[in-house]
């Protein structure tokens, strides 16, 4: 089973500057963190991750089969 | 130290130009750009001054990073008593006029009075003039920047177009065509005093001790401090970025603010936007690059940012990119704040579908929205009941409750029932509803901190506004985050003095308590620092945010606490101990 994992902004080049990749996951769900921590993202890089278009955190677990965007930090508007 | 340690003062009234000392301990307690162009105005203007009249006075102020390799140093202050909402108002300009302004040998440019006729400032090194500017009155800000160039060469220029000729409250001021000073009617200060534009042109520089161990520490930081995840979204994807943040946490402005998510929005987000882009853009001394510059059929705009997708796109019902782009140019052009005219235009639409009063558009309607800009700075047709803004527009037709205005400011892209300080944010900024005072959904709606809860937000709130109010005084731009130690570091080696971040911490919290000093000598008090109806009885309808408000008593509980830390009254005043504390 494989997740869609959608990476933002400056986040891209920690999965080859590809917006957007599958990362597979094994047959127990997965801790998103987990995840995150094999790509190479510093948790203080991201802001919030959303599954299935909702906003989550890393401590969600993910079977397969989701979209996940990851956000990187934004100051200023 | 990086001031010239000059002023020029310019009257048009007289049509006299002198220069005189900076006042040093002034700027030693308010560092420049924001804070000093404050403490100048609370010092020399009376209570009760007519912003429109000629006793209002411009200031432009740079601060001790400007015109250095600083990184994100390249801003300019500009600021006035605003005709929008009558409070103090600073503003923030990109580009490349605040160095060349140093250059010339000028730390600030104080405007007074009011020329007879339509002129333009010209100012090169010792070299100041006021020439006339007949022939450009009623032209668009970019033609007028066009023609002095072809003129007088090599200036950096600002300007204002016909909204500001007009004196609209949502009149900006338009430098190297595509930055702008946007909110509160600064444009309009400018046009009530016949003062078309200001061209500058400076051969000098600036001295900085041990130069060499001087850039070599800055380009270390550049890397190490600014070049960081943290910041590089500017340069990645720009401000266009927010869309998705905003959609997903459901704080999109939809149809004026009647929903926080919009079903199109893929359409206007940074993907939509990266489909159209053909350069990057920076300002002076800044790695970030945060602008596109982008081209759809047949418009093209340096922009769109977040607001104008946001106000202008979602809150109008309009998923047409190109339109966008467009509406943008225009806005840009006839130099109206995209925040304000989309805000407005929204309004507008909900009146018409209501029934309340017919103003020819509905949402989505990309046709009418066109022609807005150019109806709207002209006060011409509809434009001319739009010019004024929601709060007014509200007065003479109605649908008070949903005018998106603090103090008569029209409130910026993030709904406050997804986000409850930004709630609070906008009701305690010195300026009326604004997000650049404080932008908490940083760390709030678009980070871990619950959004939908009134514990902890007075003292997040506080503590950003203190920290982008020096920041916004030294000069670093909004998009660089840097902690006040690093702040610290860079002002110790301009000024030479020791800086602890402790006093940059206690100057941010002074700018902020002179800024309510002067809104207070105006008459604002508690009942000001208030929200539309709009935020506190009306529930969102789709996405992460459905069936959520921001309670009245929970606002409450915010802005007493927010008083309480700030050593405030209930009423918001300030108390005696806190201004004496602060050296007020």
């Amino acid at each position: 089973m494989e997740i869609t994992l959608i990476l933002r902004g400056p986040l891209k080049r920690y999965a080859d500057n590809k917006g957007s990749v599958t990362v597979p996951v094994g047959s127990e769900k997965t801790r998103l963190a987990d995840i995150v921590n094999q790509l190479g993202i510093p948790a203080s890089s991201i802001s919030f991750i959303q599954v299935n278009g909702n906003k989550s955190d890393l401590e969600a677990l993910v079977r397969g089969g989701e979209e996940v965007v990851v956000n990187p930090r934004v100051a200023g508007g | 130290m990086t001031y010239t340690g000059t002023v020029l003062r310019v009257n048009l009234s007289t049509g006299k130009t002198a220069k005189e000392p900076l006042n040093k301990e002034w700027a030693r307690n308010y560092l420049g750009g924001k804070g000093l162009s404050i403490k100048y105005l609370y010092e020399e203007l009376k209570a009760g001054t007519d912003p429109l009249s000629p006793e209002n006075k411009l200031i432009l102020m740079t601060g001790p990073t400007t015109g250095t390799i600083v990184p994100n140093s390249g801003k300019l202050a500009i600021a006035a008593k605003s005709p929008a909402t009558g409070t103090i108002l600073d503003c923030s300009i990109g580009g490349h006029f605040a160095p060349e302004l140093k250059y010339a040998g000028y730390d600030a440019v104080i405007i007074e009075g009011k020329a007879k006729a339509p002129v333009y400032l010209f100012i090169e090194d010792d070299l100041v003039e006021l020439r006339s500017a007949r022939e450009l009155w009623g032209k668009g800000a970019h033609e007028t920047e066009h023609i002095i160039a072809e003129t007088l060469g090599d200036v950096i220029t600002m300007a204002i177009g016909p909204a500001g000729e007009n004196l609209l409250p949502m009149a900006c001021i338009s430098s190297e065509l595509y930055r702008q000073a946007g909110r509160g009617g600064i444009g309009a200060v400018m046009g009530s005093k016949n003062l078309k534009a200001i061209a500058v042109w400076g051969s000098g520089g600036i001295e900085i001790p041990n130069i060499r161990k001087f850039s070599a520490a800055m380009n270390k930081i550049k890397r190490e401090d600014t070049m960081t995840d943290d910041n590089m979204w500017a340069y990645s994807d720009g401000t266009p970025m927010i869309v998705d943040l905003s959609q997903s946490t459901g704080i999109l402005p939809t149809r004026n603010f009647q929903d926080g998510a919009f079903p199109e929005y893929k359409k206007i987000n940074s993907e939509a936007v990266k489909n159209t882009l053909k350069a990057k853009k920076a300002c002076f001394a800044c790695p970030l690059a945060c602008s596109n510059y982008v081209k759809k059929g047949q418009a093209e705009v340096e922009g769109p940012e977040y607001e104008t997708l946001a106000l202008c796109g979602s809150n109008c019902g309009i998923s047409d990119l190109e339109a966008i782009i467009e509406f943008n140019r225009l806005c840009d052009d006839f130099c109206l704040d995209t925040i304000s005219a989309g805000n407005t235009v929204g309004f507008a639409m909900e009146l018409t579908e209501k029934g309340v009063y017919d103003f020819g558009i509905s949402f989505g309607d990309v046709d009418n929205f066109l022609k807005m800009p150019g109806l709207i700075a002209r006060r011409e047709g509809v434009g001319a009941d739009l010019a004024e803004g929601v709060r007014a527009m509200a007065e003479k037709f109605g649908g008070k409750n949903y005018a998106m205005q603090v103090k008569g400011l029209e409130i910026p892209g993030y709904d406050p029932r997804g986000s409850w300080s930004m709630g609070l944010a906008y009701g305690t900024a010195d300026r009326g509803a604004c997000h650049m005072r404080a932008w908490p959904a940083a760390v709030e709606a678009f980070g871990d901190i619950d959004p939908f809860t009134a514990e902890g937000k007075a003292e997040l709130v506080i503590g950003m506004q203190d920290d982008n109010s020096v920041k916004f005084s030294a000069i670093f731009c909004d998009f660089w985050a840097l902690s006040t130690e690093r702040m610290a570091e860079i002002l110790t080696v301009l000024l030479e003095r020791k800086i602890e971040a402790a006093e940059l911490t206690t100057i941010g919290e002074r700018i902020n308590n002179l800024a309510r000093l002067f809104n207070e000598r105006e008459g604002f008090t508690r009942k000001d620092d208030d929200l539309p109806d709009r935020i506190f009885n009306e529930k969102l309808a789709t996405g992460f945010t459905a069936g959520k408000l921001l309670p009245k008593d929970d606002y409450e509980i915010m802005l007493g606490e927010y008083y309480r830390l700030r050593g405030w009254d209930e009423n918001g005043i300030i108390s005696d101990q806190k201004k004496k504390e602060l050296q007020l």
